[in-house]
């Protein structure tokens, strides 16, 4: 590397950017479709949006980008934006909630996230995020899912698979359980990783966890019979976990009255702190391109009235190198050629080019070997000649301006 | 043993320890004995290629995590200050020693509200402050608390004194909870058990033979009896430390911050002349609130390294400090409310010293004479030029300036002089006569200020009708009192 990036960044090339916009331009054209209004957040934000308990997690808060701002001696830190959900929300509670009445309100984003990573891992991140706050949970969580999938079968990134988990359960496992802090944060690895025993045996032999579970944690469903098995085997020992399982039901039933394939894995991963209820993860191959969920409970967490509320966000970085090259478009892209004296003709020239709609690259320095010159502007003695170019090795020379977009607008591409 | 021991690099503790690790290093013969030794390298006679350094204690831990140093002793707390942000795997611990065994608390005021509970549930929705010589500490267990909204305050030492006024919580180091009630701090929670510890950089552990190194410093561990050394953040004060201001205070009544260690004596002298010596300042107990002679004054003393933030939080209205420490904390935070009420001429360290400078020193090796002639050598470097100081803000500045580019700042905690050459490149240091730098064999090549005394204010006080003029009036009295002492001199 001739002059060192920063470590975790990265530059988006030509090529990059192109597969880019195309993401974006899909989520937000879908989006509009389904209602949703874009909105962007400041970059930096008070680092106290992401601390509330609930909010982020201490593990996620150790990565987060934070320092003292210029005026910062009293020693309130702001930070580089580590989550797209939580401004959103604050952004909905500043300058929002007053017109919010009895309707739902849809909003939309495209924007970078920073964590801080010590692998080889990229610290500035880009999502496209939609939130949904207000309205039926059901509905609100099945269209987030729908518009999700939606968006990745136009990109064509490749089979989709959609796994649901629910973050309302595996608290209620939590507070069914009561371990000590020290363990909780074993007994999740454990159940993430998919070791059972070893969650089983952080359990300290209380009563029921040996048999149960394995069944919630080990085993994975496709459909609404899954999650109804569970919940009559969890009813009677863990009442608190059956409801979690029945308040999952609907969102299962829907997606599969709808043939929307998915499956069921119970395991989190560990970013579930705001989360409250149904959680769903999108990949593609091995490659999770967005995730998302419920999070009833961190509009009150920061400061406003509580709020049912649900989004997601697909992850640009992980979907880049899934995507073709989207073709150009029809090249109505040609050089116009010129020195000296010529050179403000050809800016003219260059500039009724544009209004007609083709993309004018001006050449002031020679004529370039891909032979994609099509105009060269002459000045002689005060005349201006228009050398053009079909294509086919024949030159024709006309006077005017007029004259040339005439040729242009006949001549083959 | 005649070992020979290539290049093997030590950093030894400045301070505390430093006298216990001369004894236990002593069969290497570094020539490293005590605490007044003015040199800060040593070679030793035993093993060729074992050379050691004095660095300050705090710094250890990053010197030995960037390979600086294949071996350190240094008290736990500072390697796990710097773990608890920065995981560097290249850091391990790998003895602690019976040596200034300690507990670091989380504590707070047994003069404010009643409990912890209480005291958040007051507190959290401006934000707790809490401050402290361990931020990375304080933010750490901020985090894991959950706590809402918190504000970090980094504090050169005298943590003791700030709660509860000018702080809700502060992470001090001391021999044991019994010590934090005589300085009216009840414990909140205790964070780490704390003592002298060796550590080592694991790439060196992996691939050298640091045995003859380790072998003194290990000998007859489990024979020894813990030391008790200096290690107590502060010392209880008596009676004198319980003495808080009034919360309900008069219209213009005013918090002045007086500044502890090597300015105690000057400022001592300067407030006795003008009427103001507060009972107990000079004394051997050191008090943190020595009692004023003047009704509605109100006196702190606390680090002068920390005065201008204290007062651009308002935390005081007044406070004499350096001008070094004032340009350090404007070059950080340019539009601060800390103004300048009088410049005390130059007490700064001495009332006989020359007037302190704040200079850019490099080694004498290095054959330049000016910055333009440094940054001429440093175009033709492949690497980035090492900046070490105290001073991170103006040395950023310094580099900025002069287009020192690529440079990188070290921080440091003192002991700077000790990074020529290896560990640095250049120094931004405050010098009065130059003699320890030309001892050291270093060179002076530019001087960005003179640094003498300075009476701060905290702007809104000062705008304050009532405040503003009594401010004033104790300015011009310190003033006076400055230009009549010997040496004095008055530069308003």
């Amino acid at each position: 590397m001739l002059v060192p990036r920063y470590r975790g960044a990265r530059d988006w090339l030509p090529a990059d950017m192109a597969r880019f916009r195309r993401i974006e331009d899909t989520f937000r054209a879908l989006a509009a479709k389904y209602g949703y209004q874009e909105v962007r957040t400041p970059t930096l934000e008070y680092l106290h949006l992401f601390t509330a308990a609930g909010t982020l997690s201490p593990d996620q808060l150790a990565r987060v980008y934070s320092f003292l701002d210029w005026d910062g001696w009293s020693g309130e830190r702001v930070a580089l934006r580590p989550d797209g959900t939580i401004p959103t929300a604050r952004l909905f509670l500043d300058s929002l909630q007053a017109g919010f009445g009895l309707h739902t309100t849809r909003l939309c984003y495209v924007e970078n996230v920073f964590a801080f990573s010590n692998e080889s891992g990229e610290r500035e991140r880009w999502q496209c995020g939609a939130e949904l706050l207000g309205g039926d949970e059901t509905a609100a969580d099945a269209e987030l899912l729908l518009l999700a999938c939606q968006v990745l079968g136009r990109l064509e990134a490749g089979p989709v698979v959609v796994r649901l988990s629910h973050a309302g359960l595996l608290k209620a496992v939590l507070r069914v359980l009561d371990l000590p802090s020290e363990t909780e944060s074993d007994f999740l690895d454990h159940l993430i990783a998919g070791h059972t025993t070893e969650a089983v045996r952080l359990s300290d032999g209380q009563s029921e966890a040996a048999r149960l579970l394995p069944l919630l944690f080990g085993v994975e469903g496709e459909g609404p019979g899954f999650v109804r098995n569970l919940a009559a085997l969890t009813a009677e020992p863990w009442p608190e976990v059956a409801a979690q399982l029945k308040r999952f039901l609907p969102l299962a039933e829907t997606l599969t009255a709808l043939e929307r394939p998915y499956r069921i894995h119970l395991a989190l991963d560990r970013g579930f702190e705001y989360y409250t209820g149904a959680l769903f993860h999108l990949y593609v191959g091995d490659v999770r391109v967005g995730g998302g969920g419920r999070y009833d409970d961190l509009l009150p967490l920061i400061g406003g009235a509580p709020l049912a509320a649900s989004g997601f966000a697909l992850y640009v970085n992980a979907l880049l190198p899934l995507l073709q090259v989207p073709p150009e478009a029809e090249p109505r892209r040609l050089v116009v050629n010129a020195r000296g004296r010529a050179l403000a003709h050809a800016f003219r020239l260059a500039d009724g080019l544009r209004a007609e709609g083709w993309a004018v690259t001006l050449q002031v320095d020679g004529i370039p070997a891909d032979g994609h010159v099509r105009v060269v502007v002459e000045e002689e003695d005060d005349v201006v000649r228009y050398r053009l170019r079909d294509g086919t090795g024949r030159d024709s020379v006309v006077l005017d301006q007029e004259a040339v977009l005439q040729w242009l607008r006949t001549s083959p591409r | 043993m005649a070992t020979d021991v290539p290049s093997l690099r030590i950093a030894l503790p400045k301070g505390r320890f430093q006298e216990a690790a001369a004894r236990l290093l002593a069969p290497l013969d570094l020539g490293y004995l005590s605490e007044d030794t003015r040199n800060y390298r040593f070679a030793s006679t035993k093993l060729p290629g074992l050379s050691a350094k004095l660095v300050h204690e705090k710094d250890i831990p990053v010197q030995v995590a960037l390979g600086h140093y294949s071996l350190g002793i240094c008290g736990r707390e500072w390697v796990e200050e710097l773990r608890s942000k920065y995981a560097s795997p290249d850091l391990v611990l790998l003895q602690e020693l019976p040596l200034g065994q300690s507990m670091v608390y989380v504590a707070y005021s047994r003069f404010g509200d009643p409990s912890w509970e209480a005291l958040r549930a007051r507190r959290e929705g401006d934000g707790i402050r809490i401050a402290g010589e361990f931020p990375n500490l304080a933010e750490a267990f901020a985090l894991r608390e959950r706590l809402r909204r918190f504000r970090i305050f980094p504090l050169w030492g005298a943590a003791e004194a700030y709660p509860p006024e000018g702080a809700d919580l502060v992470l001090v180091a001391v021999k044991d909870e019994d010590a934090l009630a005589p300085a009216g701090l009840a414990p909140l929670a205790p964070l780490l058990e704390a003592s002298a510890c060796i550590i080592a950089h694991s790439p060196s552990l992996s691939r050298r033979n640091l045995v003859p190194v380790l072998a003194p410093l290990l000998a007859d561990l489990a024979l020894r009896q813990p030391e008790e050394d200096s290690l107590l953040s502060f010392s209880p004060n008596g009676e004198l430390s319980m003495v808080f201001p009034d919360p309900d205070q008069g219209p213009s009544d005013l918090r002045l911050a007086l500044p502890d260690g090597s300015l105690l004596g000057v400022v001592s002298a300067i407030l006795d002349r003008a009427g103001l010596l507060p009972s107990g300042y000079a004394s051997p107990l050191g008090t943190r609130r020595p009692l004023s002679p003047e009704p509605g004054l109100h006196i702190k003393v606390i680090r002068p390294h920390d005065m201008p933030l204290q007062v651009a939080n308002g935390h005081f209205d007044l406070a004499i400090t350096g001008m070094d420490r004032l340009e350090e904390h404007r070059a950080r935070f340019p539009y601060s409310p800390v103004a300048t009420l009088a410049d005390l001429g130059d007490s700064g360290r001495s009332l006989q010293g020359q007037p302190a400078r704040i200079v850019a020193v490099v080694h004498g090796d290095l054959p330049v004479t000016s910055v333009e002639e440094l940054r001429q050598v440093v175009s033709t470097w492949r690497r980035p030029l090492r900046i070490a100081s105290e001073y991170i803000q103006l040395a950023d500045r310094y580099a900025r300036q002069h287009h020192l580019a690529p440079y990188r700042v070290i921080p440091t905690w003192g002991a700077t002089e000790g990074f020529l050459p290896d560990d640095a490149d250049l120094l931004i240091e405050i010098t009065e006569t130059g003699s320890t730098i030309a001892r050291l064999g270093l060179r002076i090549i530019d001087e960005l200020f003179h640094s003498p005394g300075r009476l701060i204010a905290y702007q809104p006080s000062l705008d304050d009708p009532q405040k503003g003029d009594r401010m004033r009036d104790l300015a011009q009295r310190l003033v006076t009192a400055r230009e009549a002492m010997p040496g004095g001199r008055q530069v308003l």
